[in-house]
């Protein structure tokens, strides 16, 4: 199960902090790595947000394209952590 | 590699995500593949295109191509089909060594019929490598393939919107590898970690050093660059002697990788290329690893490496950059000022590449036949006579050691209906260096980033999607007619400042 509020709270972040408040009508399908829009540098900035926000750790064998390539896999990889919203 | 194949056939050649071989194994089924290139025509002076994911097997694919007297071409595995098959166009390949579903993606009826052997495919019920020829069997002798043959051609970004086929011969790579042996007095213990991928001119060292020495090479898959934790990782399980990569990567695994807190390392060089490494950084890993060499290396995918620098046991101060110091590998390179004369010390200058490592030519042009090679780099001479990267004559960037030219994004942009005019700037730098594209649009809306982003994404590598669009009613222009990029670096400066003041 994704949990929609996990979703929401990525797609914020990336919009507000990586695309620095760019709109570009993220969904949760959208490539983020295929179109550039996460890269190495970012990652990194995305998963302090995850464990301080979720309070999961991400641990290092878990970072693969594969977990980053969208906001619904990401999502995931949080649930899967054991990630909280509340 | 068919040398030691036959001195030390038991001895590890090569760790990759999909598994390992001794030299032994590897000469194996670099014959095998061989072979089956061989039946299908492919010999001296043919090119065979490998679009495949960093692995052993891509590994053996290269040396089977080179078995045959035939030239490789390494493609981005990560780089969209569109791109692939302009490369498989523009150098006329003879074959294609791939997998399945990524040759459905790029053979199309124009490309006629290249023979593809895909690595993941099975015919009658046999794995591909079983299928592909008996044990004993032997390619036939390749004739005489020599030293000014092709043995590679890496693409590069073009300025004229296509990608640009940099052409290697034997010659010209083992001019670097040998020096490069040398240099590093390399021995058959010795263990290479490969970090570049093999589209990128720093793999050949990592690759063929190792081969030279009996020694190993251990990949690092594609996606380690994602996680500077496993990049470091690797290094505490792998335990290379020898590191070469972009500074970008060295300075992520100490930042966020915890590379210097690593008890204790084999290593005994690390070298770097590919853009200016930050020497706070450099400082940092000279204190913590005294014992280990650390060599920056110089040069553009067309001369091979042509300049080398071994920091001393002090890194440089604060603020002298680390200069890329002097010829190597047999080449003379010197600095030519703007009238054409040799520059002189404390002058700059473009620095001019002449000798062994020196490329046959772009793919498609006039070779340069034995001359010179001018770089576009410019270069200030040191008092000691060494050399100091200052900046590019035209508008090819470097984004974390990967090398751009602005146009060919620009070509890419204004592809896209919706886009009248494109001018790429880079704004920032170092790791959070970004690509700014300036745009003239007659549609309303004008295109969205994400718009932008699928247009590029569809044409380019990773590494050339455009980050953030701004759309101007038009490009501000020189007196020429040129698009000033001054003005346009400025508003972007102008922006952070607002966005600073706002914060």
């Amino acid at each position: 199960m994704i949990d929609p509020a996990v979703v929401e709270g990525l797609e914020t972040f990336i919009r507000e902090r990586i695309l620095e408040g760019e709109e570009i009508g993220l969904t949760a399908t959208t490539p983020l790595l295929d179109l550039g829009i996460l890269n190495s540098m970012e990652i990194l900035s995305l998963i302090a947000f995850i464990e301080s926000r979720f309070r999961v750790a991400v641990p290092p064998e878990r970072i693969l394209a594969d977990n980053f390539k969208d906001l619904q896999t990401i999502a995931g990889l949080v649930t899967s952590l054991g990630g909280a919203t509340a | 590699m068919r040398c030691r194949a036959e001195a030390t056939p038991a001895a590890l050649a090569v760790v990759g995500p999909d598994g390992s071989f001794t030299y032994g194994e590897l000469d194996l089924l670099a014959r095998r593949v061989a072979c089956w290139l061989a039946a299908r025509g492919v010999g001296p002076g043919d090119r065979v295109a490998l679009w495949l994911e960093k692995s052993a097997v891509a590994v053996a694919a290269m040396q089977a191509v080179l078995r045959c007297g035939a030239g490789y071409v390494p493609i981005d595995p990560l780089g969209p089909p569109a791109r692939c098959r302009a490369i498989l166009a523009d150098c006329a390949v003879a074959a294609l060594i791939s997998t399945e579903r990524r040759a459905a993606a790029v053979l199309t009826d124009e490309l006629g019929d290249v023979p593809c052997l895909a690595t993941d495919g099975h015919a009658q019920g046999r794995r591909w490598q079983e299928a592909l020829a008996a044990p004993g069997e032997e390619p036939p002798a390749p004739g005489d393939a020599g030293g000014d043959d092709l043995a590679y051609i890496l693409y590069t970004s073009g300025s004229t919107g296509r990608p640009k086929g940099v052409a290697v011969s034997h010659r010209n790579a083992l001019a670097f590898t040998r020096w490069a042996e040398a240099e590093l007095a390399a021995r058959a213990d010795d263990r290479f970690a490969n970090h570049a991928p093999f589209h990128f001119d720093l793999s050949v060292l990592d690759l063929y050093v190792a081969f030279q020495a009996g020694a190993s090479v251990h990949l690092i898959p594609d996606g380690h660059s994602l996680a500077p934790g496993r990049l470091v990782s690797f290094v505490a399980e792998q335990c290379p002697t020898v590191w070469y990569s972009v500074p970008s990567a060295l300075v992520l695994m100490m930042e966020h990788g915890g590379l210097l807190e690593l008890p204790a390392v084999p290593l005994r060089a690390v070298l770097f290329a590919g853009e200016p490494f930050p020497v706070k950084h450099l400082r940092r890993l000279r204190e913590r690893w005294p014992g280990v060499r650390l060599l920056n290396l110089y040069g553009p995918t067309e001369t091979n490496v042509c300049t080398f620098f071994e920091v001393g046991d002090r890194a440089p101060e604060n603020g002298a950059p680390l200069p890329i110091g002097f010829a190597c590998c047999g080449d003379r390179v010197w600095a030519r000022r703007g009238d054409g004369a040799v520059a002189g010390p404390g002058e700059i200058g473009e620095a001019i590449v002449d000798g062994p490592t020196v490329m046959i030519g772009y793919w498609g042009e006039a070779p340069l036949a034995g001359a010179p090679y001018a770089t576009g780099d410019l270069v200030r001479v040191l008092a000691d006579g060494g050399f100091e990267f200052v900046g590019r004559r035209d508008h090819m960037v470097k984004l974390r050691g990967q090398r751009i030219d602005l146009g060919e994004i620009e070509s890419a942009l204004v592809e896209h209906p919706a886009v009248r005019e494109a001018a790429v700037v880079v704004g920032g730098s170092g790791l959070s260096a970004r690509l700014i594209a300036f745009l003239v649009s007659g549609a309303v809306p004008p295109p969205s980033l994400l718009a932008l982003k699928e247009h590029c994404a569809a044409r380019l590598p990773r590494y050339m999607i455009v980050d953030r669009v701004r759309v101007l009613d038009e490009l501000p222009r020189t007196g020429t007619g040129k698009v000033d990029r001054l003005a346009l670096a400025a508003r972007l400066a102008a922006e952070g400042r607002h966005q600073e003041a706002i914060r």
